[in-house]
């Protein structure tokens, strides 16, 4: 829970943000996605004085084709990272990173900018983008700079950001002929990686990242080490560059340092065994694959905010019902619907958007309620699980599917189970069981062990794929 | 082992009492409340909104061992929206400490008075030191973080085998030493085994300090009614009824005038068994404010302070015979129980120590015990409750066994089973085992697993360069808990059963639901019994007022105590109703049957009355022939008190406090990466005996869900602490549940031994699942690496830890074993 008040301002021109920036001083956060600042604020780690949130400004959110780079908005969010197109053809592990980033909740709300700006040290962009020689378009009041990856990441979660900048775009060069592979070692999914690793070759040059086995990810140029091919002993050549390279290995409650230093070399040999493996055709098309043609969400434009104060105005649509209300600004979206509309079928299991209880769908996806300010969500629409069924004699397909599959017990993850559930099927209408199992990997179950919950969501997929009803849209 | 006694305690409930198996009983009911649960309409206790709520926060310790100076609130008071700031010397003033769960000095073990609040002193991060009121719930906790504590750091003891050091410091100095109680349990002659034994395998076990961590934290919200002098509390609980009386005496207020409410409870595996110092606070401020006052807990502080278990080592030595007969067995367990409390945690040592050596037959056996206080968060109750670690101990120990002695994991286990035809059996501890099938069981699994074929597999896997292995796990798990002199633990409990005018049953239990689902169970039980459909029966539970006395839910008792309190109160009522309805048949009662909704005379069942038809009778013609030889109503309440307890002692002066032993084997496919540690679970199979299943859907759902939290304790879930006793593990992100990635595919197949000792022949289900898996992975992991001298003794199997054990396992010789092979 957010216990210290804060100032919330969210501009919809990004001069407005910098100008808000240049004059606020130091203690101002920016809020991208929010996926690493609110669980942050949560837990009283970030106080800040005044929260700035950039997603009112419209346009922060694309991939545009600029000649031998494509160019990513830094409001792009992950998951429009994973489906498009440009980025499946020209830059596929760059999708490949940002599929492992949390679960689907974190995806469809956290973006590669705030990612970028966040600089956790085993974050899954960081590798891929100081692999592929990405640049980081930053913008202040005194006009617009670019700087390469490589020398972004200053140090342990800290930037080449100045005072008073925003990240803007990242450009991202496109691979070409070349080869690239993105792979990591984690505790569970959903998890950041213990140590992760990008791998990008071509006839002649070979170049390698780690991320999680220094304060920043570490570039390795090892065209020498592969000048005979991708051997066992060019690899095993690489791992002991690589474990040279990593004597600053953090120590955590996950891994040692030692063991940081030797998963990067066996990660970095993966990574490179991959990327020799593929032919970039055929990696584009994987990814293509999972490109699907949905449009992308934006935030609509601010209904009306109220500047400077403790609270805010917004005005949304609540299960298709408009509401003008007021919000304390340290109010979460998961508390505005338990505690100042009665919706209490969210539920709080965690408040760190970490356990998925709180997921409802924030303008069609969906998102853990607990970590998006109520604030932020002037001029959305969000559904609960209350808009699923009118009453008990009719619940949604997918509902009467957890009845009759036992797919609940005490039912305190159910309605944000169900919530991720129902993302899932209008993503994939016809998930297997291994994707059914990523796509509720945001969700925490304490009691079924997962196994009802897999079977009432095939089934229900089943029951909709003959006939009945897609799920509501 | 007295048989004969037995039988004769056993009194009325002589197996042949048992209903034939019927529609409901055994069938896939959904869950009652599932429709509700489903779309977001369950009601937690977060989700109480009460007319002028205040909101309660809490100001916790920042140290392990501190005594308290002082507590200024002055500048919290001084906030807006704060209505009072109370700190450990009110308390201490006008409050009693937390019940204990039952007399500690009957077993010789030390005992705490542990206040709501601290007030002197404190004994681990996160212990309550002062409680904040304010108006909304966001400044009740920035107030509480304006409240100054001054502490004078103590000497902290992290470490339970550094705590039993003479010149440790102490956490409680009244004491004399850090340890709890010490206890050895010896039988048969020991020292003879192991001098006849032609080898000794020997090893120090550890399991991990791990949490509950239901998905709903606690929370609880009272009022008080000053009119009425009444006081309400809504709690995230599993027990209500002592809850109830706890609150009552520990705030001083008549027992009649507090009412419990159980409200939804979003999962609990028995951390909301006892009484924590929340509940007393929130009562005892909505009492003195007279404003309701509501109190959830963050997750944070429900992974700090919200009990803790299972960190514990167990060094072992087994002697075996070279045909793999184990034939004595040496334990010192020594338990890092935390700081001294009210909480029902360190007590789970206990069971580990006399569920040991489980399903086997081992004569000559010498345990100790060492429950040590730390100065870490309280160990609390949580599913296998003790009972996981001797589980895993024993599988360890046939695993060693078996590769000592060059015979099959399967057959060792074989060999040392206790057989089916010896049951009720005594095992070393005096408990008595009621009743199972362990080879039977075995059999069946080791084809689910497709145990004989799996080498086969393996190899073919190993041409792919993938490195899979089979492992075998067998839990037995205690349940139906009865401790002397124990409000809260006892192994009785009561229903009532209540037919209305127009049909419809409601049955009121004194056994609670954590969120199981037992109600559909109850509900199936008092169908058949009665002859109704399951769609007539309501079950209400967890408020005290409605409700008949009872202990809630733990210790997997819903079923075997509840069902059987409502299957002899509902038989009460049908003995009624087929009395009237003998009359009005002009049959005898015992020559009819009911059936869904039907009376009939057996022979001819299309000559039949309807159920709610006999019971108008009874309501609307009291006086009239057929119903003027009964006693009016139709209403029950009777009281179940199981049969296989023995709380006076045998002759050597062993109890029994567990009457139900429900058991499992479990197989399971891993998948390991040698390179890296990394682990992944591919199957896991189970043959799981729980006596009579009531709703095999419920069970399985049950039993799964044991799994996935047996899962969490091998590989992800940790609690941390530093060397100063600071807790490192208090977010979802350092403490990693399981997600739905990491759980496999489950397969469950039932095996039936009924009880011999409940109506029903039910056993329990609530605690299966986590504790045959600990023991299987490890297996399968050692089976992955067979070219490796691989042994898992230390959990859980993180990837560095796994790592490390595969770097510096030594590379096997043809002929070499874990044992000192004697010649
Ligand atoms: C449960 C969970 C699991 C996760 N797992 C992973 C994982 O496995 N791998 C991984 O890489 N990440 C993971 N994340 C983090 C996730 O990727 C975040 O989305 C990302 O780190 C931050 O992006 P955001 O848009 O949410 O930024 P925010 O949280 O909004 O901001 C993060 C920081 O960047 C600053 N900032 C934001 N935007 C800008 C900008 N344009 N210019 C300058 N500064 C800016 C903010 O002030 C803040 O300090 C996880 C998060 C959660 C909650
Ligand atoms: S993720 Fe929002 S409450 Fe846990
Ligand atoms: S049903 Fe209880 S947490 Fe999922």
């Amino acid at each position: 829970m957010i216990i210290q008040e804060f100032e919330f301002r969210a501009p919809d021109k990004l001069g407005e943000a910098l100008a808000v920036l240049a004059e606020g001083g130091d203690d101002i956060k920016l809020l991208s996605g929010g996926m690493s600042l609110m669980p942050m604020m949560a837990l009283g780690l970030v106080r800040p004085r005044m929260v700035l949130s950039l997603n009112r400004i419209e346009g922060r959110g694309y991939v545009r084709d600029d000649r031998d780079a494509l160019r990513v908005g830094a409001g792009t969010r992950h998951y429009e990272i994973i489906r498009d197109p440009l980025i499946a053809r020209h830059c596929p592990l760059l999708a490949e990173a940002a599929s492992f980033i949390g679960d689907m909740q974190v995806r469809n709300r956290g973006t590669i900018g705030g990612s970028l700006a966040h600089a956790d040290p085993a974050a899954d962009y960081s590798p891929v983008l100081v692999t592929v020689g990405a640049r980081v378009v930053v913008r202040s009041r005194r006009g617009e700079r670019e700087i390469a990856a490589e020398k972004f990441f200053t140090g342990l979660m800290a930037t080449a950001l100045a005072r008073g900048e925003i990240v803007t775009e990242v450009v991202v060069p496109k691979l070409g002929a070349a080869r690239g592979a993105y792979t990591r070692l984690h505790r569970i999914e959903g998890n950041f990686a213990i140590v992760n690793a990008a791998a990008v070759l071509n006839d002649a040059n070979a170049r390698i990242a780690l991320g999680g086995a220094g304060p920043v990810p570490i570039a390795l140029d090892v065209s020498a080490e592969l000048s005979h091919g991708v051997t066992d002993d060019a690899l095993a050549a690489v791992g002991r560059r690589v474990r040279a390279a990593c004597g600053d290995a953090p120590a955590d409650l996950n891994a040692s340092a030692d063991y940081r230093r030797q998963m990067a070399a066996v990660y970095a040999e993966r990574a490179l065994a991959i990327a020799a493996g593929r032919t970039p055709a055929r990696h584009a098309a994987e990814m293509g694959r999972k490109a699907a043609a949905s449009a992308s969400t934006q935030n609509k434009p601010a209904a009306g905010t109220v500047g400077g104060a403790l609270r805010t105005a917004i005005a949304i649509a609540v299960n298709g019902q408009p509401r003008r209300l007021e919000a304390d600004n340290r109010m979460v979206l998961a508390d505005l619907l338990r505690d100042v509309l009665g919706l209490t079928g969210t539920h709080i299991g965690c408040g760190t958007g970490s356990c998925g209880a709180c997921t409802v769908m924030l303008d069609g996806r969906t998102v853990k309620s607990c970590s998006v300010l109520a604030a932020d969500v002037d001029g959305c629409a969000v559904e609960t699980i209350e808009s699923l069924a009118p009453d008990i004699q009719h619940l949604h397909p997918l509902q009467e599917s957890f009845v009759r599959n036992h797919g609940q017990q005490c039912g305190y993850c159910t309605p944000g189970m169900v919530m991720s559930a129902l993302q899932l099927l209008r993503d994939n209408p016809n998930p297997d069981e291994a994707a059914i199992r990523h796509g509720i990997s945001g969700n925490l179950c304490r009691c079924t062990g997962y196994q009802f919950i897999v079977n009432a969501i095939s089934d229900a997929a089943r029951a909709l794929a003959a006939g009945k009803p897609p799920p509501a849209a | 082992m007295a048989t004969e006694q037995l039988h004769a305690t056993a009194g009325s409930v002589a197996p042949g009492d048992a209903p034939e198996p019927r529609p409901a009983m055994g069938s896939r009911v959904p869950g009652l409340n599932s429709r509700v649960l489903v779309v977001g309409r369950g009601t937690y206790v977060g989700d109480l909104s009460l007319p002028g709520m205040l909101h309660m926060a809490l100001v916790r310790s920042i140290y392990a061992h501190a005594l308290v100076k002082s507590v200024d609130a002055s500048a919290a008071q001084a906030l807006a929206g704060v209505v009072c700031v109370v700190a450990g010397d009110e308390i201490r003033q006008n409050t009693k400490p937390i019940p204990q769960a039952y007399t500690k000095a009957g077993i010789g073990a030390h005992a705490y008075d542990w206040y709501a609040l601290a007030h002197d002193r404190v004994r681990y991060v996160g212990e309550a030191v002062a409680a904040v009121v304010a108006e909304d719930k966001y400044t009740a906790r920035k107030a509480a973080e304006l409240v100054e504590v001054e502490y004078e750091e103590l000497p902290v003891v992290s470490d339970a085998e550094r705590g039993m050091a003479p010149d440790a410091p102490l956490i409680e100095p009244a004491w004399g030493t850090n340890v709890v109680m010490q206890r050895t349990t010896e039988v048969g002659d020991v020292a003879g085994a192991f001098a006849a034994a032609d080898g000794v395998v020997s090893g120090c076990l550890s399991t991990q300090r791990y949490s509950a961590s239901p998905m709903e934290p606690r929370g609880y919200a009272a009022v008080y009614d000053a009119f009425r002098d009444q006081l309400t509390l809504w709690a995230s609980t599993q027990c209500p009824h002592p809850l109830r009386h706890y609150i009552a005496n520990i705030i001083g207020i008549d027992e009649s005038r507090v009412r419990v409410i159980q409200a939804n409870v979003g999962g609990a595996f028995g951390s909301k068994i006892p009484t924590y110092q929340e509940e007393p606070l929130v009562a005892y401020l909505a009492r003195k404010l007279k404003r309701p006052i509501k109190w959830i807990e963050e997750r944070s502080e429900n992974l700090l302070t919200g009990g803790h278990a299972r960190e514990q080592k167990v060094h072992f030595e087994a002697a075996y015979k070279r045909d793999g007969q184990v034939i004595g067995l040496k334990a010192r367990i020594v338990a890092d129980v935390g700081a001294p409390s009210a909480l029902a945690g360190w007590e789970m040592s206990l069971v580990t120590n006399f569920c040991i050596p489980t399903v086997y037959k081992i004569p000559n056996c010498r345990i100790e015990l060492f429950p040590v206080a730390t100065n870490k968060c309280p160990w609390n109750a949580y599913r296998g409750y003790g009972k996981e670690t001797a589980s895993f101990l024993m599988d360890r120990i046939m695993d060693d066994v078996a590769r000592a002695t060059g015979i099959d994991r399967a057959a060792v286990r074989m060999r040392n089973y206790i057989q089916p035809h010896e049951f009720p059996y005594q095992q070393v501890s005096g408990v008595i085992l009621d009743s199972g099938n362990y080879p039977g069981a075995m059999r069946k699994l080791l084809d689910l697993v497709g145990y004989a074929e799996f080498p086969k597999l393996q190899a073919e896997a190993r041409a792919e360069g993938r490195r899979i292995g089979l492992g075998l796990g067998q839990e037995l798990v205690a349940e139906g808990c009865s401790l002397p002199t124990s409000l809260l633990i006892a192994g009785y409990d009561g229903a009532t059963v209540r037919v209305n005018p127009s049909g419809q049953v409601t049955v009121l239990t004194g056994v609670t639901s954590p969120g199981s689902g037992n109600e559909t169970a109850i509900a199936q039980v008092a169908a058949d019994t009665l002859g109704v459909e399951v769609d007539a029966v309501r079950v209400i539970q967890g408020d005290t007022e409605t409700c008949p006395w009872g202990l809630g839910n733990y210790s997997s008792r819903a079923v075997i105590m509840g069902g059987s309190a409502t299957y002899m109160a509902a038989g009460d009522l049908r003995e009624k109703i087929l009395k009237v309805a003998g009359h009005m048949f002009e049959v005898l009662p015992a020559d009819l049957e009911c059936r869904g909704g039907r009376i009939f005379p057996k022979d001819a069942p299309t000559r039949y009355l309807a159920f709610n038809e006999v019971v108008r009778t009874i309501y609307n013609d009291t006086f009239g022939v057929h119903a003027k030889e009964i006693e009016p109503g139709l209403e029950a309440t009777r009281y179940f008190r199981h049969p296989n307890i023995y709380q006076e002692g045998d002759p050597e002066g062993r109890s029994s406090a567990y009457p139900s032993w429900p058991n499992a084997v479990v197989g399971a496919i891993v998948e390991v990466d040698p390179a890296t540690g990394a682990l992944k679970l591919l199957r896991v199979c189970m043959v799981h005996d729980c006596g009579v299943v009531v709703n095999p859907m419920l069970a399985e759902g049950n039993v799964h869900g044991g799994i996935a939290q047996g899962i969490g304790g091998a590989i992800y879930e940790h609690l941390v602490y530093d060397e100063n006793g600071q807790f490192k593990t208090a977010t979802f992100m350092d403490y990693t549940l399981p997600t739905a990635v990491e759980i496999p595919p489950l397969e469950l197949a039932h095996q039936e031994t009924r009880s011999p000792f409940t109506p029903l022949g039910t056993k329990g289900v609530g605690e299966s699942g986590v504790a045959a898996i600990l023991g299987a992975i490890c297996s399968a992991v050692e089976n992955a690496l067979p070219e490796l001298d691989l042994r898992l003794l230390e959990m859980p199997l993180s990837p560095e830890r796994l790592w490390r054990a595969i770097q510096d396992a030594p590379r096997k010789r043809a002929d070499d074993g874990a044992g000192s092979a004697r010649s």
